[in-house]
């Protein structure tokens, strides 16, 4: 029962660890990015 | 990648690419200026127009209010600063395309759809096209706004606005640098190209104590008011209530309200209410020439209302705004 986590398994989990706190929260917002802008109307384009 | 310079309101934001303009809710993306809020409003709600206010448009009517994240003006003193300093994916967001925001007004009874809470400035596209559909249902529309934006793009809006709620938040520049991160001049001049439009307009001027709730101040800002825009325009003085970064003063005295509202009439300002007190006589309507009580309100509700047509009904006189 007391077995080491191999070095797989820790990069594994690692992997899912970061997956779950780092990209699934930013998963609505790069889908709202997508979905929700419209070009502005009163801007201009600068030189250089 | 190429810069874009925001030309909506004064602050002409310069912005590289994946920058986000001060406003937070347009950004640079691929060289084209992207508003980031189109279609998705944080705050949607059904409120008496009365809670613009508009006292002199439609009183006793409903108006479909929504307002996306993000402001270009950052009051210390914000009671949305929630949603009015957020960035718009930061919110929770509805999805809601102007026919969907047209399609609930007229489900919702609303006689107007009000971009308020936050700032229509920064979701300008998505207001404007609201606007051209609403005309098209009878629905009219009124932005509740700081009046920080350029002429070119205030004129296109006073092409579909009915009427316009300006917060006239201080008559000197210190305090729109200090208290609101912006300029008076540009907001002087949007006030005047309103009334110039004749779009229906009325002023809000939060009283907020130490800031701008001295005689001089009230004084300063009613003559201001009468000599560019004339008595009828409706002034409302609104009590401040702590919040967001000015949590440390005391909420407005009714008395200062009350000082505020008789200097007014004394500079020949016809129209003159209290805001944000509710019960207190400021909140009525009364005819300028016989003085007597013409709409009563108790709250946002409209009590008693004794305009006919467009005129008191004692004695004939025409109470200026829009009344059926």
């Amino acid at each position: 029962m007391d077995r080491k986590i191999t070095r797989k398994e820790f990069l594994r989990m690692a992997g899912l660890g970061a997956f779950a706190i780092f990209i699934l929260p930013n998963v609505k917002k790069l889908k709202f990015f997508k979905k929700s802008y419209k070009e502005a109307k009163y801007y201009k384009t600068l030189a250089g | 990648m190429k810069k874009v310079k925001c030309l909506l309101c004064p602050r002409g934001c310069e912005l590289k690419e994946l920058e986000r303009g001060n406003c937070r809710s347009r950004m640079n993306i691929r060289g084209k200026l992207q508003t980031l809020a189109y279609g998705k409003p944080c705050a949607v709600h059904v409120d008496p127009i009365e809670k613009k206010p508009f006292y002199h448009f439609l009183p006793g009517s409903l108006s479909f209010s929504l307002a996306t994240a993000g402001c270009n003006l950052h009051c210390l003193y914000c009671q949305n600063w929630e949603i009015s300093q957020s960035n718009p994916e930061n919110t929770v967001n509805m999805d809601m395309p102007p026919e969907q925001a047209i399609l609930e007004a007229i489900g919702n009874k609303c006689r107007t759809i009000a971009c308020t809470y936050s700032e229509p400035v920064t979701f300008f596209e998505y207001a404007a096209d609201i606007a051209d559909i609403a005309h098209k249902n009878n629905i009219l529309n009124v932005w509740v706004t700081a009046g920080y934006i350029n002429q070119k793009p205030l004129e296109e809006a006073c092409g579909f606005l009915d009427a316009v709620k300006v917060d006239f938040k201080g008559i000197t520049e210190d305090f729109y640098q200090n208290v609101t991160r912006a300029s008076i001049g540009p907001v002087m001049n949007a006030i005047k190209l309103i009334k110039e439009k004749g779009i229906w307009l009325e002023l809000v001027n939060l009283v907020v104590p130490t800031y701008n709730d001295t005689e001089k101040d009230f004084s300063k800002m009613c003559d201001w008011i009468v000599e560019n825009l004339g008595p009828d325009v409706p002034v409302h003085f609104s009590k401040f209530w702590p919040t967001y970064q000015l949590k440390n003063l005391p909420p407005t005295p009714e008395d200062t309200l009350i000082l505020a509202r008789n200097i007014a009439m004394s500079k020949g300002i016809n129209y003159v209410y209290i805001g944000n007190v509710p019960e207190h006589e400021g909140n009525n309507t009364y005819c300028p020439v016989c003085k007597k009580l013409i709409i009563e309100r108790l709250g946002y509700t409209v009590t008693q209302n004794n305009i006919t047509g467009s005129s008191c009904k004692f004695c004939s006189a025409k109470i200026p705004g829009r009344w059926d």
